[in-house]
Formats: C-alpha cells, sequence, structure tokens
C-alpha cells in the first residue's frame, strides 16, 4: 500500500478550526465516567535514588541519571545538567538497563579447560586469575619477550586505556593497539594535514544554514549522536526564520538522508572527485571567502617554494580537472545537481561539509576527506559560529610518567607488531588490520600474549576470520569483556569487566560547541556478580607485578587514581564546579554526574591552525615533510625517492598533486565482471559496533526505515533485484573474493541500483542467547584492504554478487 | 407417491425417538469426538493465551467473529422464518417449522460461545452483568442474542408441548422419556382451551420473535458498523446482515430438511414442492443478496476514499481475491442458475445451492471481518492472519456440536410438528391439499405470490 | 481543568526511536521476540512508523511517533462493553486492567491501532524483571493495553505539587518518551492552558493531527516537518554570531 504523505502532513492547519460542534451527544457514548476500580494504579514509590553517571553504550558518553529503587536500577534517564545530551538518551541508552541485567552476562573470572573456543571453562577466583596472568607476563618479561604482549583497545573508557598504555609501558611493550583507526583514521589524519589538528573537530552545527554531509551518519552514529540529534532541531526549529538546509550524499538513503532536505545518491568511493567539483564550481564562479582564503589558507594560488620551486596551487588543480562535468560519471550525480550544490553551499553562509565514515570508507579515504576539508575553508567555516571548533579537554591532573627500568625501555623501543609508524604505515598510530598478517608470518616477531579490552576483531574487522587464525598462534589471549563475544570466546581467560552502571570512570565526551565535558560514571548498583573493573584489575596487577610497574601505580585503588585526575579539574576552579574543598567538589561531581565549562572562544584575529604554514593548508607541508621524514628515518632517503614511496604507499597522483587534495580511485576488491555490486555496509541507531546484538529492545526495532526487527538483511534496488530474479525477503547469498553470507533480501529504493547495503551488528557467532546465530557479518565479505597511508580500512570498497540461496 | 396411512405415517415420526439404529451412535461418535477435540484445543488455548491463535496485531479478530456471525445468521433459519410463514399462514410450512426452530436455537447455543474463544479474559465474563456499559455494541449484543435465545426456545417448546404429549402417551410409563415428557407436556391433554391458548401464545411469539430476531442480526453487524473502519462503518450493514442471516439461515434449513429427510425417511412429510417452494425463496435472497453486496461494494468502489479502497483491492483483486470471488461463485451465480431453472430446482439441487450458499456466507463472514483489519488506516505493515490448529479445531468442533445438538434432538423429538400438519389437515384440507399435491403450474411469479399469500 | 495533550515537531524528530525504547522500559512493556514480533505481536505504546514514497532516486521516507492520540471523541471508550478503557476528566484515556475482558472491541475500534493486546504473558528473564518499574503494572495476558500518557508521572507531579501547596507547572509533567528525546521533538502539557508550550505549539500553522475527518478530536498534535527555500539573509551572520554570543554569556 503506498500512502501519500500529504495524508499526514498535508493537513496543516486544519487543526484550530476542526473541532466539530456536536460533542454533547457524543459525550454520552463515550464520557461514562467509570465507577474507578481501586485497584487501577499501584502505589507510587517512595524513597528512590537517583544516581548520576555516564552512558558507555557508544562513544557520545551521554551523561545519566539512573533511578534506583531497593537497590535495583529501574529506569535510565538523560542528565539534564550535561550539555552535550542536555537530558536526552538515544534508543540505547534507554535500553541500558538490558545490558545490565543481560542474562548472559558472563559472571567471574573463568580460565578455558577445553581446546579454545571450545566454551569449556572454569572459574577461577580473582587472586587466582590475577596471580596466573601475572605469572606469564612476569615469565615473558624475564625472557625478554615483554615487547611481544600486545594489548588491543577499542571505544571503551579513556581512562582506563590511560592505565593500560602506562601498564604496557612500564611492562615494556609498543603494542597498545587501538581501533580508532577503523573509522577514524582518514579524519583525524586529514584534519591534521589541512588544519594541525590531529583530532576530531567540532562542528558548530546550530548555527549553520547550510550542512552537507558526505556519508556522515549524523542522525545515527557520527560522533556526539544525542547531541546532533537536538541540533538537527536547532538548526531547522531553533531560529525563527531560518531553516538550514541538509544534504546527505550517501549510496543509500538512510534514516539521516530522511531527515536531510536533499538525499544526493553518490557512487562509493568516489566523495573526493565530488568536493573538488564543488569546489571547481565555488572557484570558478568566485563564490568563495576571498578574504578568508587569502589571510588564512596556504597553496591556494600557485606559489613558489623558498628554493624558488613553482608548486600546483589548489584553485589551478581544482580548475584544471574537475569540472562537474568530468566527475558526473565518476560519481554517477549530474552536472547540473553538483554546480546547484556548490552555489547554494557558497552563498548560505555559515555552511560547512562535514564527512564520517562513509566519505573516507576506502583506501582513497585520506584524500577525500582533505578535499571535503578544503570546502570549509573556501567558505571560511572556522573558528566561528557555525564553523568548525577544536575540541577541549578537562583540566586532569598530569599522571607521573611511568617508572621505566632497562626492560621496559628496551621493549618499548622494539617496533610495532601492527607496523603503524613504521616505513610501510608512516602516518598510522594504530593498524590493528595489520595485525593478523604480522601474526602469521611472524614478522617482525610472535606476540607471546593478547589481550583485548572493548575490542572484538574477530567480528568487527574486515575479513574478520583472519583475525581468529592469527589468534590461534598466540599463546595466551585475555579478554576483559563482560560478554561472551567470538573473541572472548577463543580466549584463554576472561576476567569480566563491571558493568558501565558498575563502575567508576571518568570520561570526556565530544560536544559540537567544543566545550570541555567531565563526565563521571560512578557505580548506580553494586556489581550484580563477582566482576571487577577493569581499571582496578589492571592497577592491581600492576601491583602485583611489582617492580617498576608497580611503582609506575603509586595509587592504593583505581578510584584513587581516579580522584588524582579530577582533582586538576577542581584546582582549576573553571567551568560549572568551582568550590573551595575538594570533598565539596567531588560530592558535587558526584551527585552532578558531570562538569562542564564553556568552550573557548573564537581566537581573536581569526583562525590559528597548528600546521606548519599557521595556515589552513590546502597544499599539506606535514604531509609532505611527513613523508620525507618518515624516508630519512629508515635511512632510505637517498635511495629511494618521495616518488617511488608514494607509489609504494599506493598513492598514484605524482608531484604536488600527491600533497593536495586531489580525487584517488580506491582499490576495488573483486573484477566488475564476476562481482557487479559493490557492498556498503553501515551502523544503525539500534547498534553500536559488535554490541547490542543480545539487547531485545535494539533487536525489536532494529531496522526502521526498512521495518526490520530481529533480522539483518541486504538493501537492493528493486530493478537490481528484478535482473536478478530476486524477490522481497528471500534469503540471498551475497559473495565476495572471501567468502559467502545468507542474508533476507528486502527491496529498497533506497538503495543504489549498483550498490547492495548491509546493516553492520548482526551475524554474531559466539555472545548471548539473542545475539548468537541471528543474521549475516558482512565482515566475513569484507577482504582486509587499508590504506597505507591513512591507515584506514576500505569499507565500502567490495564487490560483490547476490544470488538466490 | 406413495402414500402411507395416518398411523404409520406417525410412528416413522415416533421411530427415532423410541429406538436408536447403528448409524445414530456411529454420528454422534463421530461429531462427539469432534467436538472433544474442539474442547481440547478450547483447554490449549485458556492454557496458552489467545497467543495460540493466528491472531495479532492488527488482524485482532478472525474466525471465532467469523463463526459467531455466521452461526447467529444460520439461526435465522428457523424461528424467523417459521415465524414469518406462520404469520402469513403459509400452510406449507407446516412440517419443516419445528427443524427450522431447532436449527435457531442450537445455532444461538453454538454462535455465541464464540465470544468466550475469542476473550482474553473468559474469566472475567462476569464483569460484562456487573459493568456493563449500554453504549457498548457488544452489549446490545449480549442483549438482543439472549432476549433472543429464550424467545427461539419459547417458540421452539411451544408448539413441541402436544407432540411430546403425543409422546408421553406413546412411551412406556416408567421409562426416563416418559417422565421427561411428561414433565415436558405440562399436562397437555388436547382440550380445546389448551389448544386455544397455544394458538394465541405461539401467535403472540411469532410476531414478537420476528423484531427479535431482526433486531439481533442488526446489532451483531453493528458491532463491526458503529466502529469507523473501512467498510465496516456502513449504514446498510444491518439489513445487509439480515438478508444474508436469512439467506443462509434458509440454507441450513434446507440441508437440515435433506438430512432429515433422508435419515428419518419423511420423504411424505417433507415433499419435493417443499423444497421447491424454500428453493424459490433461496432464489429470492440469493437476489437480494447480491443487490445488497453490490450496493455496498458499488458505493465503496465509487466514493473512491483511499482507507475504504484498500480494503475494497484487498478482496477486489488482493490477497482475498480467491475468497470473494469464491465467495460470488458459490453464493450467487452457481446457486443462482440451480434455483433459477425449474429442472434444477429438485431436492439434490436445492441442497447442493444450499450447501455452496452457506459456505459463501461463511466466506462472506470472513471477508467482511478480516480483510478491514489486515488495512490498518495507519501505514503500518499489512495484517496476515492465517488461522491456527486450535482455531481450525474449534471452529469444526462448532460445526460437529451444531449437528450433534440436532442428532440428539431428532432423537427425543419428533422433528416435524405432528399436531400442526394433523391440524392444517383437518382444518384446511382442501387448500393445503392443493398446495401440496399440485405441482404448481401458474410458474414462477405466482408461485412467489402464494408463498407470501400462504 | 487540565487536558493533556502531546505536541510532536516532525521537523525536529531524528526518527531515532529513543521515545520507543523509553516507553517501553518505563511501562513495563515486555518485548515480544523474533516470532512474536514477526507475526506483529509486539506491542509499543510508542512506535516510529515509516512512511516511504516514491522511487528511487527520488525517494521519501516520512518518520512518524505514533503514540496513543488520547482522542476527546474516542471510539474506542464508546464500544467498551465493560467500562475497561475511559476518558477522564482530564482528558485521559485511561484502561483498567483488571477489569478489561480482553475482548479487543476497542483494538478494532481504534482507528490509529494504537491499542495493544497481550497474547501471552509477558515475559522476561529473572534478571530482567528486575527492573521493572514499581509504580506500573505488568499486564497479563488477554487484556489490551496502550500508551497512558505515563499516567503514573501525572499523579506524581500532582502529588509534588498538592505537597507544595500549588498548582502543577508547564513542563512539570513529562511523559518518558518526552523526556528522553533527543531531538526535543515532543513536549506534553496542559491544551486547555493558553500558555503551556502544547497549546501554543497546537496552535500554530504547522500544527494537524492524524486522521482529522475522522472527528475523533486527537490530542496528539503534530508538527509538519517544512521544506528548505532558498533563501537570503542579509543578517544571517548577525543573528548566528549573536545567538553564540549569547550562549556564552548564559554560560
Ligand atoms: N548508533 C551508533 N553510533 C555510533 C556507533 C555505533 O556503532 N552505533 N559507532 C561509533 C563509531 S566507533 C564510529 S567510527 C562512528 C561512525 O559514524 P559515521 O562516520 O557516521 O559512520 P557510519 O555510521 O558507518 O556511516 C557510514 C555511512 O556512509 C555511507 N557510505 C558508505 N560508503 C560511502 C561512500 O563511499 N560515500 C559516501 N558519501 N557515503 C558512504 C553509508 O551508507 C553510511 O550511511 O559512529 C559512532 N557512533
Ligand atoms: N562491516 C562493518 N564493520 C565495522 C564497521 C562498520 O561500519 N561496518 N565499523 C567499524 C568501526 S568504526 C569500529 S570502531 C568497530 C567497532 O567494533 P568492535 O571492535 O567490535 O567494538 P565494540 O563493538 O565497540 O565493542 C567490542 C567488545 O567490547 C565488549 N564490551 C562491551 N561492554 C564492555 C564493557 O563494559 N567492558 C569491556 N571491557 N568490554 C566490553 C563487547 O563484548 C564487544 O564485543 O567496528 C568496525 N567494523
Ligand atoms: S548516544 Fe551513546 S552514550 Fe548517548 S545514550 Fe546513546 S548509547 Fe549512550
Ligand atoms: S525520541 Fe524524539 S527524535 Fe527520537 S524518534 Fe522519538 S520523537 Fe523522534
Ligand atoms: S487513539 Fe485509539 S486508543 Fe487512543 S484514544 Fe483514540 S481511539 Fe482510543
Ligand atoms: S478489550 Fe478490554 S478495554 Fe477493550 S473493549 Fe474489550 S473490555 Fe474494553
Ligand atoms: S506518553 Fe508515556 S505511555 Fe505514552 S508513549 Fe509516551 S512514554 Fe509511552
Ligand atoms: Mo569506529
Amino acid at each position: 500500500m503506498r500512502v501519500s504523505r500529504r495524508r499526514f502532513l498535508g493537513l496543516a492547519g486544519a487543526a484550530a478550526g476542526a473541532a466539530v460542534g456536536a460533542t454533547f451527544p457524543q459525550a454520552l457514548l463515550g464520557d461514562m465516567p467509570p465507577a474507578q476500580a481501586a485497584e487501577e494504579f499501584l502505589p507510587l514509590v517512595k524513597g528512590e535514588r537517583q544516581v548520576s553517571s555516564t552512558c558507555a553504550l557508544c562513544d557520545a558518553r551521554c551523561s545519566i541519571v539512573a533511578r534506583v529503587v531497593d537497590g535495583r536500577v529501574v529506569k535510565l534517564e538523560g542528565n539534564i545538567l550535561a550539555p552535550h545530551n542536555l537530558g536526552r538518551l538515544c534508543p540505547k541508552g534507554q535500553a541500558g538497563l538490558q545490558v545490565l541485567y543481560d542474562p548472559d552476562r558472563l559472571r567471574w573470572p573463568m580460565r578455558r579447560v577445553g581446546p579454545r573456543g571450545s566454551g569449556k571453562w572454569e572459574r577461577v577466583s580473582w587472586p587466582q586469575a590475577l596471580t596466573q596472568v601475572s605469572e606469564q607476563l612476569g615469565e615473558l618479561r624475564a625472557r625478554g619477550l615483554a615487547h611481544t604482549v600486545v594489548f588491543q583497545v577499542g571505544n571503551g573508557s579513556h581512562f582506563v586505556e590511560g592505565l593500560i598504555g602506562r601498564f604496557m609501558t612500564a611492562y615494556g611493550s609498543p603494542n597498545l593497539v587501538h581501533q580508532h583507526h577503523l573509522g577514524a583514521a582518514a579524519t583525524t589524519l586529514a584534519n591534521y594535514f589541512s588544519q594541525g589538528v590531529r583530532d576530531f573537530v567540532s562542528y558548530d552545527l546550530a548555527h549553520d544554514n547550510y550542512v552537507l554531509s558526505f556519508g556522515a551518519s549524523f542522525m545515527e552514529a557520527w560522533r556526539h549522536t544525542v547531541e546532533t540529534q537536538r541540533l538537527l532541531g536547532e538548526m531547522r526549529r531553533g531560529r525563527p526564520g531560518l531553516r538550514a538546509k541538509i544534504v546527505q550524499i550517501d549510496p543509500r538513503y538512510s534514516v539521516s538522508a530522511s531527515k536531510a532536505d536533499e538525499w544526493i545518491p553518490i557512487h562509493p568511493g568516489s566523495d573526493g572527485a565530488l568536493a573538488l567539483a564543488l569546489a571547481h564550481v565555488i572557484i570558478a564562479e568566485e563564490l568563495y571567502d576571498q578574504d578568508f582564503v587569502r589571510a588564512h589558507t596556504f597553496g591556494f594560488e600557485d606559489w613558489r617554494d623558498k628554493g624558488g620551486l613553482a608548486h600546483l596551487g589548489f584553485k589551478t588543480l581544482v580548475l584544471r580537472d574537475y569540472a562537474p562535468a568530468r566527475v558526473e560519471r565518476l560519481t554517477g550525480i549530474p552536472a547540473a545537481t553538483i554546480t546547484k550544490l556548490a552555489r547554494e553551499f557558497a552563498t548560505n553562509p555559515p555552511a560547512v561539509a562535514i564527512s564520517g565514515r562513509g566519505g573516507e570508507s576506502q583506501t582513497n579515504g585520506l584524500y577525500n576527506r582533505l578535499a571535503i576539508h578544503c570546502l570549509n575553508a573556501l567558505v571560511g567555516s572556522f573558528d566561528q559560529p557555525g564553523g568548525i571548533l577544536t575540541e577541549s579537554m578537562p583540566p586532569f591532573t598530569p599522571w607521573q610518567p611511568p617508572v621505566l627500568d632497562a626492560t621496559a625501555r628496551a621493549g618499548g623501543e622494539q617496533p610495532r607488531l601492527d607496523g603503524a609508524g613504521s616505513l610501510q604505515l608512516p602516518f598510522a598510530t594504530d593498524t590493528s588490520q595489520a595485525l593478523p598478517e604480522a601474526i602469521l608470518r611472524g614478522e617482525p616477531y610472535s606476540p607471546q600474549a593478547m589481550f583485548f579490552y572493548y575490542s572484538n576483531p574477530l567480528f568487527s574487522r574486515p575479513q574478520a576470520q583472519l583475525h581468529r587464525e592469527a589468534l590461534e598462534k598466540i599463546p595466551l589471549t585475555v579478554s576483559f569483556s563482560p560478554f561472551m563475544d567470538e573473541t572472548t570466546a577463543q580466549s584463554d581467560l576472561v576476567l569480566p569487566d563491571a558493568l558501565y552502571l558498575e563502575r567508576w570512570d571518568v570520561e570526556t565526551p565530544p560536544c559540537s560547541d567544543g566545550c570541555a565535558i567531565l563526565g563521571l560514571r560512578q557505580p548506580v548498583v553494586a556489581p550484580l556478580y563477582d566482576v571487577a573493573s577493569t581499571g582496578e584489575v589492571m592497577v592491581r596487577l600492576a601491583h602485583e607485578m611489582g617492580g617498576t610497574i608497580g611503582e609506575s601505580f603509586p595509587w592504593g585503588s583505581y578510584l584513587e587514581a581516579l580522584q588524582e585526575s579530577c582533582a586538576g579539574v577542581f584546582l582549576a576552579k573553571r567551568g560549572t564546579l568551582q568550590f573551595p574543598t575538594w570533598e565539596e567538589f567531588w560530592r558535587e561531581l558526584k551527585a552532578q554526574g558531570i562538569w562542564w565549562d564553556a568552550p573557548p572562544l573564537p581566537p581573536a584575529g581569526g583562525p590559528k591552525f597548528a600546521t606548519p604554514s599557521g595556515k589552513f593548508e590546502f597544499y599539506s607541508q606535514a604531509l609532505e615533510m611527513g613523508l620525507r621524514e618518515a624516508l630519512a628515518r629508515s635511512g632510505a632517503a637517498g635511495s629511494q625517492g618521495v616518488e617511488r614511496y608514494l607509489e609504494s604507499l599506493g598513492v598514484q597522483a605524482r608531484g604536488d598533486e600527491a600533497f593536495l587534495p586531489h580525487y584517488e580511485p580506491g582499490l576495488r576488491a573483486g573484477e566488475e565482471r564476476e562481482y557487479p555490486l559493490t557492498l556498503v555496509t553501515f551502523k544503525t541507531m539500534t547498534g553500536s559496533g559488535s554490541r547490542m546484538a543480545n539487547v531485545p529492545f535494539m533487536l525489536e526495532i532494529y531496522g526502521p526505515h526498512v521495518r526490520k526487527k530481529w533480522q539483518s538483511w541486504v538493501e537492493i534496488n528493486p530493478e537490481t533485484a528484478r535482473r536478478l530474479g530476486v524477490r522481497d525477503g528471500e534469503q540471498v547469498w551475497v559473495e565476495s573474493l572471501v567468502g559467502r553470507i545468507k542474508a533476507v533480501a528486502k527491496l529498497y529504493e533506497g538503495a543504489m541500483p549498483e550498490v547492495v547495503n548491509m546493516p553492520y551488528g548482526f551475524g554474531h557467532r559466539e555472545g548471548g542467547r539473542w545475539s548468537r546465530g541471528r543474521g549475516a557479518n558482512p565482515n566475513e565479505l569484507l577482504p582486509n584492504i587499508y590504506s597505507p597511508l591513512g591507515g584506514n580500512s576500505s569499507w565500502s570498497g567490495t564487490r560483490v554478487k547476490v544470488y538466490r540461496a | 407417491m406413495r402414500r402411507l396411512p395416518q398411523e404409520e405415517a406417525d410412528s416413522v415420526l415416533f421411530r427415532p425417538l423410541m429406538r436408536s439404529s447403528w448409524r445414530f451412535y456411529v454420528a454422534v461418535l463421530i461429531l462427539g469426538s469432534m467436538v472433544a477435540w474442539a474442547g481440547f484445543a478450547w483447554l490449549y488455548q485458556l492454557t496458552q493465551g489467545l497467543g495460540a491463535t493466528g491472531l495479532n496485531r492488527p488482524v485482532y479478530w478472525g474466525i471465532y467473529i467469523t463463526n459467531f456471525i455466521f452461526f447467529i445468521g444460520i439461526s435465522h433459519a428457523g424461528t424467523l422464518i417459521s415465524a414469518i410463514l406462520r404469520v402469513a399462514h403459509a400452510g406449507w410450512r407446516r412440517p419443516i417449522t419445528r427443524s427450522a426452530e431447532a436449527i435457531t436455537v442450537f445455532a444461538l447455543m453454538v454462535g455465541p460461545i464464540n465470544i468466550i474463544f475469542d476473550l482474553g479474559r473468559p474469566d472475567r465474563l462476569l464483569n460484562v452483568f456487573i459493568f456493563g456499559r449500554y453504549q457498548s455494541p457488544l452489549l446490545w449484543d449480549v442483549l438482543a442474542i439472549t432476549t433472543y435465545f429464550t424467545g427461539s426456545i419459547l417458540y421452539l417448546y411451544l408448539p413441541l408441548i402436544p407432540d411430546i404429549a403425543m409422546a408421553r402417551d406413546r412411551v412406556r410409563p416408567g421409562h426416563w422419556k416418559h417422565l421427561l415428557f411428561t414433565l415436558l407436556a405440562l399436562g397437555w391433554r388436547g382440550t380445546e382451551l389448551q389448544k386455544k391458548r397455544l394458538h394465541r401464545a405461539i401467535g403472540i411469539m411469532s410476531v414478537i420473535i420476528i423484531p427479535i430476531a431482526v433486531s439481533v442480526h442488526t446489532v451483531v453487524s453493528w458491532v463491526l458498523a458503529m466502529t469507523v473502519q473501512p467498510m465496516w462503518h456502513s449504514a446498510i450493514f444491518g439489513p445487509y446482515f439480515v438478508v444474508g442471516a436469512i439467506f443462509s439461515g434458509i440454507a441450513t434449513l434446507l440441508i437440515a430438511m435433506a438430512v432429515l429427510r433422508k435419515m428419518l425417511h419423511l420423504e411424505d412429510y417433507l415433499k419435493p414442492d417443499h423444497f421447491n417452494k424454500l428453493g424459490l425463496l433461496l432464489l429470492v435472497m440469493t437476489l437480494l443478496w447480491l443487490y445488497f453486496t453490490f450496493s455496498e461494494y458499488l458505493t465503496t468502489f465509487y466514493g473512491n476514499a483511499p482507507d475504504e479502497l484498500s480494503v475494497f483491492y484487498s478482496k477486489w483483486h488482493g490477497e482475498f481475491a480467491w475468497l470473494f470471488w469464491t465467495m460470488v461463485v458459490v453464493t450467487f451465480i452457481i446457486p443462482f442458475f440451480i434455483l433459477a431453472i425449474p429442472r434444477t430446482r429438485t431436492i439434490t439441487g436445492v441442497v447442493i445451492a444450499s450447501i455452496l450458499i452457506n459456505i459463501g456466507m461463511w466466506i462472506e463472514r470472513y471477508t467482511i471481518v478480516v480483510p478491514t483489519l489486515t488495512r490498518p488506516r495507519l501505514p503500518y505493515d499489512i495484517g496476515v492472519y492465517l488461522p491456527t490448529w486450535v482455531e481450525l479445531s474449534i471452529t469444526l468442533g462448532e460445526f460437529a456440536g451444531l449437528a450433534l445438538l440436532y442428532v440428539l434432538f431428532t432423537r427425543l423429538f419428533p422433528i416435524v410438528s405432528l399436531w400442526e400438519i394433523k391440524e392444517g389437515e383437518e382444518e384446511e384440507r382442501e387448500k393445503a391439499q392443493r398446495v401440496l399435491a399440485e405441482p404448481k403450474p401458474e410458474g414462477k411469479l405466482a408461485a412467489l405470490r402464494r408463498i407470501v399469500s400462504g | 481543568m487540565t487536558r493533556w495533550g502531546m505536541v510532536i515537531d516532525l521537523d525536529k524528530c531524528a526518527a531515532c526511536q529513543a521515545c520507543v525504547v523509553a516507553c517501553r522500559a518505563e511501562n513495563n512493556v515486555a518485548f515480544a521476540g523474533e516470532e512474536e514480533a514477526a507475526k506483529g505481536r509486539a506491542i509499543f505504546w510508542m512506535q516510529l512508523l515509516p512512511v516511504a514514497e516514491g522511487e528511487y532516486p527520488r525517494m521519501k521516507i516520512s518518520f512518524i511517533p505514533v503514540p496513543c492520540m488520547h482522542c476527546d471523541n474516542p471510539p474506542c471508550v464508546k464500544v467498551c462493553p465493560v467500562n475497561a478503557t475511559y476518558k477522564n476528566e482530564e482528558g485521559l484515556v485511561g484502561q483498567i486492567y483488571t477489569r478489561c475482558i480482553g475482548c479487543r472491541l476497542c483494538t478494532v475500534a481504534c482507528p490509529y491501532t494504537v491499542r495493544f493486546f497481550n497474547w501471552y504473558d509477558p515475559q522476561w528473564p529473572t534478571e530482567m524483571a528486575s527492573s521493572l518499574n514499581p509504580e506500573v503494572y505488568v499486564r497479563p495476558r488477554g487484556i489490551v493495553e496502550k500508551c497512558s500518557f505515563c499516567v503514573q508521572r501525572i499523579r506524581r507531579a500532582k502529588e509534588t505539587a498538592k505537597a507544595e501547596g500549588r498548582e502543577i507547572r508547564d513542563g512539570e509533567v513529562q511523559t518518558a518518551c518526552a523526556q528522553t528525546c533527543p531531538g526535543h521533538a515532543i513536549y506534553f502539557g496542559d491544551l486547555d492552558d493558553p500558555n503551556s508550550t502544547v497549546s501554543r505549539l497546537a496552535h500554530s500553522g504547522r500544527a494537524f493531527r492524524l486522521m482529522e475527518d475522522l472527528g475523533t478530536e486527537p490530542k496528539v498534535y503534530y508538527l509538519a516537518s517544512g521544506e528548505w527555500d532558498v533563501f537570503k539573509h542579509p543578517d544571517e551572520e548577525a543573528i548566528s554570531r549573536r545567538r553564540l554570543s549569547e550562549r556564552r554569556k548564559q554560560l
């Protein structure tokens, strides 16, 4: 049944006058006041507690207030005092109690008794477990193998991550491998190359009139989820008479697209070309902010360096190569549309171009992001309302540096196992995707132990199978997960973390206006089972190991470490909590659950950039210098020119172009003839990475745009489906070079004819009663391809074929 | 045609009361176990909750409500038809009124139970009386149906009295049946005074029962029509349902008559001409049904309201089309030709038509109840409804139950109103003789006129 | 007299379904599970209804959060045989769980299909059952339920107001869905108070109600989402700068 939207929306205005006169006789039919049943309502509860804390179900880290009755949490709400979520929670946050009270939680430390993955465990006590770990770690250390210990961390508590890093340093291993690069490497690196900030930046969306989103799922995932959702309203209804326009550039019609004013389907991986074509129009029609470009950018016009060498300017490059008509075929977007978008973008300030994993999710991600970010420079959207702001941090007490003995120093100097920062991956800080190959090759060395904190590579990385294989080669694997995820199921020892509602942490949530926020996480209830917060475990493990490692953890407990950090915030006497004594500060911090400080004012005299030129760099000197330095460090500078180096890094452009935003074709896995479709995976509001798959409340509302619940699906354009002979609701195989999975076909007008889409989050092989064996995991299809330059994985660079199962 | 002496004829009627054939036992056994199975299904449903059915959101009602409407419909077989015929002094009614009235009573026993099957909380049934709200169509139903049921029992019972007395006189005293009949006969001796009073009472009842019967099916339709739902919210529903009810009622009656005639050898009492006449009545009803259906659907179609149309199209060419068109074929097209052509309007023909009509009318009830619910006004997912074994078992059990009650009844009481026949023969021998014996030479129209004028 | 009503701004709604989950968590609505949900038996006092139109690439989905409309002229109340659903003097359409006989006449009569039947007894693993809201009944099988406008919260607010000897303030009662709505798209309050947020919004030019032609007089108003127009505001820069500095001043 196709129903016109008019039926719902076209009735506007009729409301006021619509009252029908004859309500009195109608009242006779309806308004019988009932003989009230005495038992109609339950008595209201007396004496409940409200405990403030911080959500941990995704990276947005909203501040929450828990309603506690008789020691049980009965409801979670947003904390009204928080500047980012302003008292609101997303559906995941609302379902938090189904995470806390998940019947399939791990309840105590366990040691594997059967072969790995056999599911046979014995319960061990915490002291036993800690002794085992410290003994094994001690032994490795004694054998000079400290550096072969790897710690994989994911989107957990940043504070605990800090402690883990400290432990690793004191212990003597360089191998703390974070997974944030999976989604963020291209973003943060491009920010660094162009504006000198190696981090996320804030977009002051509340004041924007025009938002161009290159594959940022700003309504489903992206960054400060709940805040962005509020900002949608701000942009539309917050300013009388002013309604921002939002354009979603995305191969699929996502929920974000539905909330945008315009959806522009784009061929996956071609965002850079589109951004440059937009720049072409803006420059050709002289719509750019000439003052800003002149005063605050570098490399716009053709220029000469100190040596007098002529260099290609951004303007020349763009005008030469990126006319809309030339980009039309590449992106699938009509030239007229490109021109229109460019004009709108440039003439409706403040405007920003934002991007997410989508626009950067191929091997060309770094250059795509650079191209997208240039648009912001063209309209001067930096350090001004509606523009790009720098994030700021609370003034935590800095820790004393860890105490290092000779072993620690020696170990720390070993090359990283994932190769991040090496000649092959010059700019990467972490490259967890590279681990399996290194492990399977045994180079540069074979890891002897691997720890997992908030990380589930056996599910969440491309070609997840590879990680399983690699894991088999590691003698000791330890997981801190409170859930039996795929990785945990393959480990030797499980040290279940306390759940977020049972533990202490400090968090620094992002905020759109660059506000510094400290979110306190405190136990809302005592741990339900014999579990311990990983922070506490790290402190105790360090103490157990003793020596310089123990010395590096000078705190009696995890809480003490945490309070020491917060003391800096107390001492700074800034922001929302300013008290004469620490006790008062701490009491209030616990009561309010949050501290925050107003965003820094825009720098006087216009924006400042921490780049070599102090300006926004179209031509990235940091990129150029970085490459040269990497070459020099490896002693290859002489023999290997930058050109050849670029080639080895998979960059096709040569000369100046390589340091300018330009379009690089991304790598595609699979021949078009055999695999005619491209696979796009996406996150949903209801999922969180590999998590939330065992939460019934989420499963029951999983994909609202396709009305799917409790199952995963593959979105196929109806026309394509007809060609493939696939009907709606049928099981189909989706096959790539590296595997095939079965999913339910969903015929969807929001899918591009040559692209199929699958949600990420289903297809667990392990897990709880609801997650295990439900749906399919697209990561079994993605070959492990990543960009050596950016370090990010190729998420939408996989070709597939689809056929009936 | 073979004519039996009066005595012999009477004993044909009383024979089943006296001794039972093996066929009776087989029938009781089969029907009884179907009912028992349905009972088990219901118990299962009670322990599981209504989740055991195929009902869901938005298809909140399914074949229980369909059955409810259907059985209430066929209950019009009896009381209403016999009352109309009585009031109209149609002499040929005499042999058939009893079996008609019995159908009413049993259908009224079976039909409303469906409401209990359908209730989420049958244990709270009494709330209807404790908290009853008279603005609710459901309460109107409760009222109308209880009244109709009481009336129908009375209406079945009154004309039974003389026959019970007759039966009493034939049963050996001391037998339990003697006791039962004595009690039920209320000391009937067949005196003039008694006869006069009985006639009076029956006369009054037959006048009263007509509006009650009409009201019953009207309010049944109002349970649907009082909502604002597409293709339910229709002013035509009252008469439409009443016509449908009479229609399926007559059809059921014809089936029952045919079965009785065969099983109990009542060829002398239920004559081809009865079938012929009722067949003609059925023909009229077919046309009337078509008329109502046509008006109902044409107005919907012509009105072109999107909500209504989406239900309409679900029946016209959507997932209910096969049911809808089957219904049109079996309730109208085939019966029309069978009934309109004198050569096919034989007993067999009429019975075939009747069976088809009943199937069709059940489908009609189903395609009224379910499609509307599958098309919520807001664009939720389209509803899908598949009855489960529980619902199907219970439904079959209901049909079996109705048949079982009927079979048992025929074993207890004469299924043909003997005294009325006798009376009729005496009082109107001339006229009745002519009407019964003559094949109607005057053609359809005159026959129709006669049916109406008696 | 108070007349409780809700306004949902579709232009601000982010289609996130936080309202859906908040409502289930607040009101002890059990999840149905895969099989039952596939049969359409999941209970959602609040649901997000997608309305899809058009073909690729001119595709449009509008999302509409749908609770019970608490009709002023409720078709469901009329038909209930036992007064198990009723409209009270504050306009709430309530449900007496202990009285309902489960006939589902109200569910078929509700033109918005927002009444739900308990096909089975609700089931939670023991662990999850401990997070149930002690102020809200767990409804047994066989009866009907629907959005209550979080009547327990209204009762609590009344009690508080009474204890403090004052009237309930505008915005004081927050339903669970409104409280969590990340888009700040849901408003709740007294439609009879001309100064309340809801009554002012309900009179906005964007306001409409679902199926007004049915005469049910819903007390849930929607604000239509607008379209973006090409515009050129000479003072837009000034406006946004002023807002930012205002915000900073507030901080
Ligand atoms: N609800 C929820 N929120 C989350 C997370 C979560 O799991 N759930 N995870 C957090 C984490 S770790 C991260 S990294 C962020 C990620 O948040 P985002 O950066 O917003 O990334 P995704 O959600 O993966 O969205 C990818 C989108 O890009 C589209 N896309 C794919 N290929 C292309 C392309 O080539 N071009 C363009 N233009 N679009 C493309 C996809 O269709 C999809 O809509 O979200 C964070 N927030
Ligand atoms: N196909 C596809 N794959 C993707 C993506 C995609 O969009 N599409 N996105 C990628 C991105 S950007 C990212 S960041 C990754 C994220 O994917 P993952 O690395 O899997 O990270 P998470 O899902 O955030 O959580 C990992 C594990 O943490 C454990 N965990 C949960 N709660 C706790 C806790 O309280 N304490 C501890 N110690 N552990 C806990 C859970 O068992 C979970 O398995 O996925 C990547 N993979
Ligand atoms: S956005 Fe993230 S942090 Fe905020 S409530 Fe949702 S899951 Fe929790
Ligand atoms: S919580 Fe608010 S923003 Fe989210 S779907 Fe509901 S109404 Fe829309
Ligand atoms: S929306 Fe439905 S359930 Fe709610 S008051 Fe109106 S008719 Fe009743
Ligand atoms: S289901 Fe309950 S509330 Fe609804 S009409 Fe029947 S008794 Fe009334
Ligand atoms: S008002 Fe309360 S009961 Fe109604 S939908 Fe919102 S949260 Fe649920
Ligand atoms: Mo990520």
